[in-house]
């Protein structure tokens, strides 16, 4: 995924942070519609919404970093991501721009025990503005997934 | 489409060709004789691709395999049951071939076979045929002197459409300088027999003309032709070399004939008839084949079609809303329209259902295999094998099915000194039949061994840690504790049903699919393992029923009855432990409202709805939701990929409205109405 | 554009045909048999026949004769795929009919000069 050259992203904001998604990742952006909730499902993941005949988990990306919750609405944006055979949607405030940085010049994220720590790759300064680059990996690996399989809750057991 | 892309079809064409082998041999087997040309064809196929991709060791064995069946079918070999066994095992070998080309694995260890075939074909006069790899580029020889080429086609070589100008053409493309004609062996034209070849050649190329390269243009007719090169020392012996167009169209004028309005095709040659080919008489397999009159289409293009089919579905049924909201009355051309669609999606789901041969075809090998593995001799019996069924049913229904298999023959069948000792037949009979049964597949993998004496298997889980040893559970329960995740009878793990992989995972699988599995014992006698599986896994008839806002989806399949309680029929054990009397019966109520965490639901049940539905295993319940909306045909929408398993939920819809309505799965909504019931530890 | 009629029963070695002369500017037709191959000359002449020997329903040298025996196509160019090229499979090649042969595994530059060969 890095570019020796350059990396693209979208940038988008969350209340008044910055943050980026590599391009490549990114399959479309949507208005905010209501979804259907799931049951035994963590609080950050809202529901499932209907896209074009698939049904998609909507997360609630806001949540996720620990900054709160979202009250979705009309202006609220869903960015359609792509990871490997899965497509799910989070939800964000507005979209910002699209943007190319330097893989020089994303320096790491600082080792803080917060969740937005340990789902940030990197900062990237742009303009006047530190955009956190999102770690789709740590964002949807399996762990975070709505319910643990029956095998893991028997081994927990 | 890329060289993978191809070879990926190929594996896919050894598939089908294994499995014809197969087929043709076990007909063999039977007495019938033709058989054994659709196998030397299976093969013949498989080697012939196999070569394009390079695979040698599978071309070798291939071939090998191919000279003895070859043999077989000129009848110079003769069928004998020693033979037949001989072929068997190589169909085998020539399958684990396959799979380590496709895998990119160390192709299987087949001298023994090898020698035994080559020691069949070697008895025999040699018609064996040795392989050819592509052919090595042959070096040019290039030369100072200018090349020249003489050229005299014979009568031969002016058949099957073999035509001089068209070599001539080519020595021009190769950079011939010059072509002269010789016609000096050209008759009057009341001697002329067009069919016979009179005209010669001389052709001329610049020095260092390949002559390897000059010679492969005749490579066809090398037989009927005279070719002969000429250094130039030797070329001013030979006369015939105009040096001006004059003297070229001297030639011409001094032959009696104009050449042009000689045939040069051999078209116009009568006397050409082809060669007495020893055409096979064209058997009508037509007959035979029940291939005939089939087309192939790529399976995208028929999930395509089914998506889209059942987008129609979708829309439709958004169209009804609609019209609904907008108080249009319904009318016949709406029902039409309705009927012309479920009619559309049955003929589209039904392009992808395949006969259960395809996954049935591959038993006879597991079997054989097992037979060596446990020293045990298994009578095979197949029935039903044309029954349709979904291809994704197909395709996942392969892996339980081998465990069953595999499980019968370890663990079911005794050993033949066992079963002698007991007055049975030394050898153990195992049953496949398949069939249709009220809308829906049943399998059934029948045995005819030990049995399973669920007194041993209730000890054995009361060991493990599954029950508690004074739960009382029915016989029945026990047996179904087999399929509880953690157990196993084996007292040592077996090679052969694998680690850990036990019947849990394969009611798992089967339940994944939208099936049950069931079992019925004898001690002593046998065992029998049903699967039932719904025909396609595409689409439900579904009760959508209301809660707390939601739209949910239950299979009409597993609704029994529903209804509004009253006061007095609502019983309770204790708080959240509710009952409902039905018809002298006392029903849990499960609120569906809790199960999800759904909140502004009907809390009151006298103000809802007491759906009862049926269990495979957990008996009935009356589903508590708020109202009833409707029953329609819905199309299913996986979450696995995206969401993963989750509990209760067996999939989701797209609703009329465009909205998401998740679909119950009731076996497991039923189980969390039975939290810590009869000692039973829940299951996960 | 040369036009070829491909006919072989296996899927793959069709599609390996095709993706060799497709390249190589050609127009190309399928049938997996004989059967389907005369159904198919029925609705246009190609320039050149390729075809396997070894097919169900009828094979190489039963759709050579039956081609060689409507005068239209007596000498319609074809080209048969053997596994070698020892003499006497040329010969039985030829007393079949066919005007030349390939060798499978094939080249495709090796296809392509053989089929310029009978077309030029």
């Amino acid at each position: 995924m890095t570019e020796t050259t350059g990396r693209q992203l979208i940038t988008f904001r969350i209340g008044d942070q910055d943050l980026g998604i590599d391009i490549m990742a990114v399959r479309e952006i949507r208005a905010w519609s209501p979804v259907t909730p799931l049951p035994h499902a963590p609080s950050y993941v809202r529901g499932v919404m209907n896209l074009r005949g698939s049904v998609l988990p909507i997360l609630d990306l806001r949540e996720k970093l620990g900054w709160g919750v979202t009250d979705p609405g009309q202006r609220h944006v869903i960015l359609v991501i792509q990871y490997f055979t899965r497509v799910l949607g989070l939800i964000v405030d507005q979209v910002s721009d699209i943007v190319t940085v330097d893989s020089g010049s994303l320096q790491p994220a600082p080792d803080l025990d917060v969740a937005a720590a340990r789902l940030v790759e990197g900062l990237a300064p742009i303009d006047a503005r530190m955009v956190m680059v999102l770690d789709l990996d740590r964002l949807l690996s399996r762990r975070a997934e709505p319910r643990e399989s029956a095998d893991e809750q028997l081994e927990a057991a | 489409m890329d060289l993978d892309d191809i070879q990926a079809m190929f594996f896919q064409e050894c598939e089908e060709c294994l499995a014809a082998a197969e087929e043709g041999l076990r007909a063999l087997e039977e007495g019938s004789e033709d058989s054994i040309d659709a196998v030397f064809r299976a093969v013949h196929s498989v080697k012939g691709g196999a070569g394009a991709f390079g695979h040698e060791r599978l071309v070798a064995f291939a071939h090998q395999y191919e000279t003895v069946l070859d043999l077989v079918r000129s009848h110079q070999l003769a069928a004998t049951p020693d033979l037949v066994q001989l072929l068997h095992r190589s169909r085998d070998m020539l399958d684990d071939h396959v799979s380590s080309a496709r895998d990119g694995r160390q192709p299987p260890v087949d001298a023994e076979l090898l020698s035994l075939l080559s020691a069949r074909a070697s008895g025999n006069p040699p018609v064996a045929e040795a392989i050819v790899m592509p052919e090595p580029e042959s070096v040019a020889e290039a030369t100072d002197a200018p090349v020249t080429l003489n050229f005299r086609p014979h009568r031969g070589a002016l058949l099957n459409g073999g035509e001089p100008l068209r070599y001539l053409r080519e020595l021009e493309r190769l950079g011939a300088l010059s072509i002269t004609l010789d016609s000096d062996a050209l008759p009057t034209i009341e001697a002329l027999d067009p069919a016979e070849a009179y005209l010669a050649w001389r052709v001329e190329f610049p020095a260092g003309t390949d002559e390897a390269a000059l010679r492969e243009v005749f490579e066809f007719i090398a037989d009927d032709c005279d070719l002969s090169f000429e250094t130039p020392a030797a070329a001013a012996e030979v006369s015939v070399q105009p040096e001006s167009e004059d003297e070229f169209a001297a030639l011409f004028a001094a032959a009696p004939v104009n050449l042009d309005a000689l045939p040069v095709t051999p078209a116009e040659a009568p006397a050409a008839p082809p060669a007495a080919a020893a055409a096979k008489p064209a058997t009508d397999e037509a007959a035979k084949r029940p291939g005939a009159g089939v087309i192939r289409v790529d399976i995208e293009k028929v999930d395509r079609l089914v998506d889209v089919v059942g987008e129609l579905v979708i829309a439709q049924s958004m169209l009804a809303q609609r019209l609904v909201d907008a108080g249009v009355p319904s009318s016949d051309a709406l029902e039409n329209l309705s009927q012309l669609i479920r009619d559309l999606q049955d003929a589209a789901m039904s392009m992808r259902a395949q006969p259960v041969k395809a996954i049935f075809s591959r038993v006879p090998r597991i079997v054989r295999d097992l037979e060596v593995e446990t020293g045990k001799k298994v009578n095979l019996e197949v029935t039903g094998e044309t029954t349709e069924v979904d291809k994704t049913v197909i395709e996942r229904l392969g892996e339980p099915l081998t465990h069953l298999i595999r499980n019968a023959i370890d663990h079911g069948l005794e050993t033949p000194d066992e079963r002698v000792a007991v007055g049975k037949p030394p050898e153990g009979t195992i049953r496949l039949a398949a069939e249709h049964r009220g809308g829906l597949i049943s399998i059934r993998l029948i045995d005819d061994g030990r049995g399973v004496d669920h007194v041993k298997v209730r000890a054995k889980a009361v060991e493990r840690g599954i029950i508690s040893p004074d739960a009382v559970i029915s016989d029945d329960d026990a047996l179904n504790l087999l399929f509880a995740p953690g157990f196993s009878t084996a007292a040592k793990i077996s090679n052969i049903s694998g680690r850990g992989v036990g019947l849990d995972v394969v009611r798992q699988n089967i339940q994944a699919l939208g099936g049950r599995v069931s079992i019925s014992t004898q001690v002593g006698e046998g065992t029998c393992f049903t699967l039932t599986l719904p025909l396609t896994l595409a689409v439900l008839d579904g009760m959508l029923v209301g809660c707390g806002g939601q739209t949910y989806v239950v299979s009409v399949d597993h609704v029994v009855d529903c209804m509004r309680p009253t006061p007095a029929q609502l019983k309770s054990l204790g708080e959240g432990a509710g009952l409902v009397q039905v018809r002298g019966r006392y029903v849990p109520v499960v609120s569906l409202a809790r199960v999800f965490s759904v909140e502004d639901a009907i809390t009151d049940p006298t103000q809802a709805v007491l759906l009862l539905v049926e269990s495979e295993r957990h008996g009935t319940i009356a589903l508590h939701v708020d109202q009833i909306i409707d029953q329609r045909q819905v199309v299913i929408k996986s979450l696995d990929g995206n969401c993963g398993r989750i509990d209760g939920i067996a999939g989701a819809t797209i609703l009329g409205d465009g909205r998401v309505a998740l679909i119950l799965d009731i076996d497991s909504i039923c189980r969390s109405g039975e939290l810590g019931s009869a000692g039973i530890v829940e299951e996960a | 554009m040369t036009r070829v009629l491909a006919v072989d029963d296996s899927p793959t070695i069709r599609m390996l045909l095709r993706s060799a002369l497709v390249e190589r500017g050609y127009d190309i037709v399928e049938a997996e048999d004989g059967l389907a191959a005369l159904e198919a000359l029925k609705t246009g002449t190609p320039d050149v026949v390729i075809t396997d020997i070894n097919m169900p329903r009828m094979d190489g040298f039963g759709l050579i004769a039956s081609i060689r025996e409507q005068a239209c196509h007596s000498s319609l160019p074809i080209l048969v795929l053997t596994t070698e090229s020892s003499p006497e499979k040329r010969t039985r090649a030829r007393e079949a009919g066919a005007t030349g042969w390939i060798v499978k595994p094939f080249n495709p530059d090796k296809l392509d000069a053989a089929i310029r060969r009978v077309t030029a």
